[in-house]
């Protein structure tokens, strides 16, 4: 190299933008042209005081596992308006399942009594319009909405993931899979295994519906008894600023 | 790409690119958020490089599409003075408030594009994704960016000086 390179191609060799024949050419260059060295120098205090003087404003980022919970609530918030049109696309049944079938079941854990806080139905409709949240599963994310006494329980499923849904009467409960997920039904139960696939898995629960639990690959994750509904896990609800809010919890 | 490795990965940085374009940590916030949710909706794929690059142009996007840049930051000098830590003194809050303001000051004085430039440059994009960020060739950054940081330093003098 004989010509005095320009001052972007030393800005590039700078950044370590320049390949290694060309860069051998450059150091070459740089060790006899004083004047070039010169350049360079006051290039890389121009990048060295750029970086400091930008550090002055830099604050420090929300805690992550909020701002974490934060995207998949907000993605489970824009989900719920699309809903409608996802479902469309997907391949859905509407399941009608008769009263009393899982009063059969032994062991059922509905039959249980559940313990812990619960969120009752009076507070889920008068917390309205829309409320909210999630719970990251492992790779699995479950959001479940509350609105006007409904619960839509979404989980963005992972392959391999496997829902179940076990139920007593209910009016009508609703589940959506992505096209190609199997689909097993029994007495007051539902189950849903994607496979191999991945994509969104919703259930969505009537009010009238009286006794329900979903289960997220074996793990309890929403139960409604009668006027209450709790979001579980080994969690517990908390009302906060409006809303109900679930702390996250561990992989499944 | 595990969402939750790259959120661990890219949201500290991303989040800190949105505070310094928009001076305002809480459009900035709101901005590192939507391009995380849009990724999500929009099952985006590709390696941790690109999706991180896809990152950054939809939150600059974001940012822009608000249009509020400059009434945030204008808002922010105003309404969000620096919080003193409880063991900072009032003369430190002060001198620190005054140097934050002086680069917020420095960095208007830039083009959008050029202050895009410096700040994905910050955050350590290689020319090829520069380029393509900012519409022109990977050959052209070098001197763009030279020119950029030139610019910058100098009003940052200019602004210190008065």
């Amino acid at each position: 190299m004989t010509q005095h390179p320009v001052e972007g191609t030393l800005q590039a060799y700078l950044d370590g933008e320049i390949q290694s024949e060309p860069r051998e050419a450059m150091e070459r260059h740089l060790e006899a042209c004083r004047e070039c060295r010169a350049l360079l120098a006051s290039l890389d205090d121009l990048a060295n005081r750029t970086a400091r003087a930008l550090r002055v404003v830099d604050r420090e980022p929300p805690a992550m596992e909020a701002a974490r919970w934060e995207a998949r609530r907000a993605r489970a918030a824009h989900r719920s308006r699309s809903h409608g049109r996802r479902v469309a696309v997907a391949a859905s049944i509407v399941l009608l399942l008769g009263a009393g079938w899982v009063a059969a079941m032994p062991g059922s854990p509905i039959r249980r009594l559940w313990e812990g806080d619960a969120v009752t139905q009076d507070r889920i409709e008068t917390l309205g319009p829309s409320v909210e949240d999630s719970l990251d599963q492992g790779r699995t994310a479950v959001s479940v909405q509350l609105e006007e006494g409904r619960a839509t329980v979404s989980i963005e499923a992972a392959p391999s993931t496997w829902i179940d849904v076990r139920l007593s009467e209910i009016e009508g409960v609703r589940v959506s899979a992505p096209a190609g997920s199997r689909f097993e039904t029994g007495s007051g139960r539902i189950q849903i295994d994607v496979g191999g696939l991945e994509g969104d898995v919703i259930v969505e629960l009537s009010r009238d519906a009286v006794l329900a639990d979903v289960f997220v690959r074996g793990r309890l994750v929403y139960q409604k008894s009668g006027v209450e509904a709790s979001y579980l896990g080994g969690t517990e609800a908390e009302t906060r600023d409006g809303s109900i809010r679930f702390p996250a919890g561990g992989g499944p | 790409m595990n969402f939750d490795e790259l959120f661990e990965d890219v949201y500290p940085g991303l989040y800190r690119y949105c505070v310094r374009l928009t001076a305002d940590p809480d459009a900035a916030e709101d901005a590192t958020q939507e391009a995380f949710v849009r990724l999500l909706d929009r099952r985006v794929q590709g390696d941790f490089a690109g999706l991180r690059a896809w990152l950054f142009k939809v939150a600059t996007h974001v940012i822009r599409d608000r249009a509020r840049v400059e009434t945030n930051r204008a808002r922010l000098l105003q309404a969000h003075p620096i919080r003193p830590a409880s063991e900072e003194a009032a003369d430190d809050v002060l001198e620190r408030a005054e140097r934050v303001a002086a680069v917020r000051r420095a960095l208007s004085t830039l083009d959008e594009r050029d202050r895009t430039l410096l700040l994905l440059r910050e955050e350590g994009f290689a020319y090829r994704e520069l380029g393509d960020a900012i519409g022109v060739q990977a050959t052209s950054v070098g001197t763009l960016l030279a020119r950029a940081r030139r610019r910058f330093t100098e009003a940052l003098s200019e602004g210190e000086e008065k």
